[in-house]
C-alpha cells in the first residue's frame, strides 16, 4: 500500500434522513404560523379569511418554494455550476412573458385563471425552445448557453409587451405581478399550480444517482452507464414544471433556487443526490418564512403597500450570495 | 465508416483473482517482467459475495478485441486501421506523441465515441484525462460513485479500492482539501471500485510525484495480474517500459508498434524521434520490486 498519514475527517455532516425530518417539522411549524399571521396583524382570523386568503397563500408559498428549491439543486448538480438556478435557464422569464401576454390582451379580466395558464404555457414553450436550442444531445454547457439566450429573448419580448401596453393601469399590473408574490391568490391558483409543481418535483427527485455521476463530468457519467442527454433533458423538463408552475402563479421570485442548495451543502455535504429531498423542504420553509416577513413588515416599517415577496427574496438573497461567494474556495 | 466492434472472444488463461475478489492481492509481483502462470480458480465475484445472484457470476476469462478501420472525431480521421486485442492479466501501456490519438483510442475502447456500441458499465471502467469532481465530495463518496453501475452501495469494493490506492485513511476527507495527487488517487479509486474486467485509464499518473506514480503503476500491474485487462495511456515512457507487460505505440493515428514492453524501446524512440541508449548519469530508481506492498 502507498503510505499515507494525513488522516482526519472533514465530513461532519447530518444524515439526510435527520435533515429531512427536521426540515419537515420546520415547514409544518411555518405553515401553522403563516395561517395565524395576517397582513400586519397577529389576530386569529375567522374561518372565511383562513380558508379563502391565508390557506391558499401559505400553500402556494410552500409549493412554489419547494419547486424552486429542488429546481436549483438539480440544475446546479446537472450543470456542475453553483450559479445555476431556474432563472438562468430562462424558464422563469418565459413564464413571466406568457403571463404578461395574457395581461396585455386583457384575457384575465374575463377569466381569472387565464393568467396562471398563460404563465404555464410560457414555461412550457420556454422548455421546448430550450431543449431545441440545446440540440440533439445537449451537454451542460449547451444547456446553459441556450438558457441565457432564452432569458435574453424573453426579457426583450417582455420589454416589448410593456412598452406596447395599452394603458398605464395594465403596465402597473404587469409590473407588480412580475415582482412576484403569493398574496391575493385563491385555491383555484393552488389547484392550477399544484399538479405541474408536484409532477416536476417527482421528476427531479428521481435524478439523484445521475447527478452524482455527472459531478465527474459527462464522459465519466456516460461510462458509468448514466444516460447523460436524457438526464439533462429531464432536468430541464422537470425544472420547467416545478419552477415554471410556480412562476405562473407567483410571478418572478428570485434567489430561492440559487440560495437553497448553498444553505444545505454545509449541513448535508456536497453530494448532489443528498441535497434533493431536503431542498424541496428547505425551499418551502424559506419562502414561507419570507412571506411571513412580508406580512409582518408593516408592523415594523411604515409601508403603504405590501412589500412584494420577490423583492424581499432578492433583498435578502443578494447579500447572502455575496457572502457565499466570498467564502467559496478558489478552484 | 463505422468502427467494427467485437465483444468478448477467444480465450485466455484462467483468472488469477483472490477468492473473495480482492483487487490487489498482496503478492505476485516479485518478478515484474514475468506474466504469472495460472493459479487458483475463477473465483472472482462482482460485488460482495452473497449479495445476489447477479453479483456472484463467475467471470469467464476473455480477451477483448477491438478493430476499427477508421474513427472520425469532428469529421477528421483520428485513428485508422486499429486492431487491438486486450488480454485479461495484462497491463497495456499506450504511448505516443501528443495528438497521436491515444485518448481517442481509449474513449473508443470505452464505447464513448459515436458509432461505438456502449459497453456494460459494470465490466468497463474509464478514467478520463484530468479527471476531477465538480463538487467537494469526500474521498469515500467519490470512490462510491464507482458502484453506480452495480446499483448497490457495497462497502467492501469501495474499501478495497481506497486501500489499493493508498487513501483509505483519507476516506472522510473532502477532495478539495487534500493534495492534487491524493485527489487523483481518489479518482482512480472510483474506477477501481467498479471492479471491472477492463480498466481504461488516461494518464493516471500525470501529476503525481515519482514515488507515487511508481506505486500507482505497481498497483495497476498487480491489478492486471489478478485477472483484469488494464489499459493505461502513459506519457512517462520509463514507467511504461518498467511496469507494462505490453506497449502499443501510436503515431499519427496508427498503431506503429504492438510489442512486449522489453522490446518496445526502439519503436518508442522512433515514434518520438529521439535516440536511445544507456544513460550513464545517476538517476532515481524505483523501489525494490521485491518489497511486498503492505
Amino acid at each position: 500500500m502507498i503510505p499515507c498519514d494525513r488522516a482526519a475527517a472533514d465530513a461532519d455532516i447530518v444524515p439526510a434522513s435527520r435533515a429531512v425530518a427536521g426540515l419537515t417539522a420546520l415547514v409544518v411549524v411555518l405553515l401553522l404560523l403563516s395561517l395565524l399571521v395576517g397582513d400586519g396583524t397577529l389576530a386569529l382570523p375567522d374561518r372565511l379569511i383562513l380558508m379563502q386568503i391565508r390557506l391558499p397563500r401559505s400553500l402556494l408559498a410552500a409549493l412554489v418554494g419547494g419547486g424552486l428549491g429542488v429546481s436549483g439543486a438539480v440544475l446546479q448538480g446537472a450543470l456542475r455550476n453553483p450559479l445555476a438556478d431556474p432563472g438562468l435557464l430562462g424558464i422563469t422569464g418565459t413564464a413571466g412573458l406568457g403571463a404578461a401576454i395574457v395581461f396585455y390582451w386583457g384575457l384575465a379580466v374575463h377569466f381569472a385563471p387565464a393568467l396562471p395558464l398563460g404563465g404555464l404555457a410560457g414555461a412550457a414553450v420556454g422548455a421546448a425552445v430550450l431543449l431545441a436550442f440545446a440540440g440533439h444531445a445537449p451537454s451542460g454547457t449547451s444547456l446553459i448557453l441556450a438558457g441565457i439566450a432564452l432569458s435574453a429573448l424573453a426579457a426583450a419580448l417582455l420589454a416589448l409587451a410593456l412598452s406596447l401596453a395599452p394603458n398605464p393601469f395594465a403596465l402597473a399590473e404587469i409590473t407588480f405581478w412580475l415582482l412576484g408574490g403569493v398574496n391575493d391568490r385563491s385555491l383555484t391558483h393552488v389547484a392550477l399550480a399544484a399538479p405541474p409543481i408536484l409532477l416536476g418535483v417527482m421528476v427531479l427527485l428521481r435524478l439523484g444517482p445521475g447527478l452524482d455521476a455527472l459531478s465527474l463530468g459527462e464522459d465519466t457519467a456516460a461510462s458509468l452507464g448514466v444516460p447523460v442527454a436524457r438526464t439533462l433533458r429531464l432536468a430541464a423538463a422537470g425544472t420547467a414544471l416545478a419552477a415554471g408552475g410556480g412562476a405562473a402563479v407567483a410571478g418572478g421570485i428570485g434567489f430561492v433556487g440559487l440560495v437553497v442548495p448553498h444553505l444545505l451543502r454545509p449541513l448535508l455535504g456536497q453530494r448532489p443526490s443528498a441535497l434533493l429531498p431536503a431542498s424541496v423542504l428547505a425551499g418551502a420553509a424559506l419562502l414561507l418564512a419570507a412571506d411571513l416577513l412580508v406580512r409582518l413588515a408593516p408592523l415594523i416599517l411604515p409601508l403603504s403597500q405590501p412589500l412584494p415577496l420577490g423583492v424581499l427574496t432578492a433583498l435578502l438573497g443578494a447579500p447572502f450570495m455575496v457572502a457565499i461567494a466570498r467564502r467559496m474556495p478558489v478552484p | 465508416m463505422k468502427p467494427r466492434w467485437f465483444g468478448a472472444s477467444g480465450s485466455a488463461g484462467p483468472d488469477h483473482a483472490e477468492p473473495g475478489g480482492a483487487v490487489v492481492p498482496g503478492r505476485g509481483s516479485d518478478q515484474p517482467r514475468r506474466r504469472p502462470k495460472s493459479s487458483g480458480g475463477p473465483e472472482y465475484r462482482h460485488g460482495d459475495p452473497g449479495r445476489g445472484p447477479r453479483e456472484a457470476i463467475e467471470r469467464p476469462a476473455r480477451e477483448i478485441s477491438f478493430t476499427s478501420p477508421c474513427i472520425l472525431v469532428g469529421g477528421r480521421p483520428v485513428l485508422r486501421d486499429i486492431a487491438l486485442t486486450l488480454r485479461p492479466d495484462e497491463l497495456l501501456a499506450v504511448c505516443g506523441p501528443n495528438g497521436a490519438g491515444k485518448t481517442t483510442l481509449l474513449r473508443g475502447l470505452a464505447g464513448l465515441l459515436p458509432g461505438t456500441p456502449p459497453r456494460d458499465p459494470r465490466r468497463v471502467a474509464y478514467l478520463p484525462q484530468n479527471a476531477r469532481c465538480a463538487w467537494a465530495l469526500t474521498v469515500g463518496q467519490v470512490a462510491a460513485l464507482g458502484r453506480i453501475p452495480h446499483r448497490d452501495s457495497a462497502g467492501a469494493p469501495v474499501t478495497r479500492a481506497l486501500q489499493s490506492c493508498g487513501i483509505l485513511p483519507l476516506r472522510d476527507r473532502r477532495v478539495d482539501r487534500i493534495s492534487g495527487g491524493e485527489a487523483r488517487r481518489a479518482m482512480l479509486a472510483r474506477a477501481f471500485a467498479t471492479e471491472p474486467e477492463l480498466l481504461l485509464l488516461d494518464e493516471p499518473t500525470a501529476d503525481l510525484d515519482p514515488a507515487t506514480a511508481q506505486a500507482i503503476m505497481r498497483v495497476l500491474r498487480q491489478t492486471a495480474e489478478s485477472g483484469r485487462a488494464v489499459v493505461v495511456v502513459q506519457h512517462a515512457v520509463d514507467l511504461a517500459l518498467r511496469y507494462a507487460h505490453r506497449i502499443v505505440v501510436l503515431q499519427a493515428g496508427r498503431i506503429a508498434a504492438d510489442l512486449p514492453a522489453r522490446e518496445a524501446l526502439p519503436a518508442l524512440a522512433s515514434a518520438f524521434g529521439l535516440p536511445f541508449g544507456v544513460d550513464p548519469e545517476p538517476r532515481l530508481l524505483p523501489h525494490d520490486e521485491r518489497d511486498t506492498p503492505s
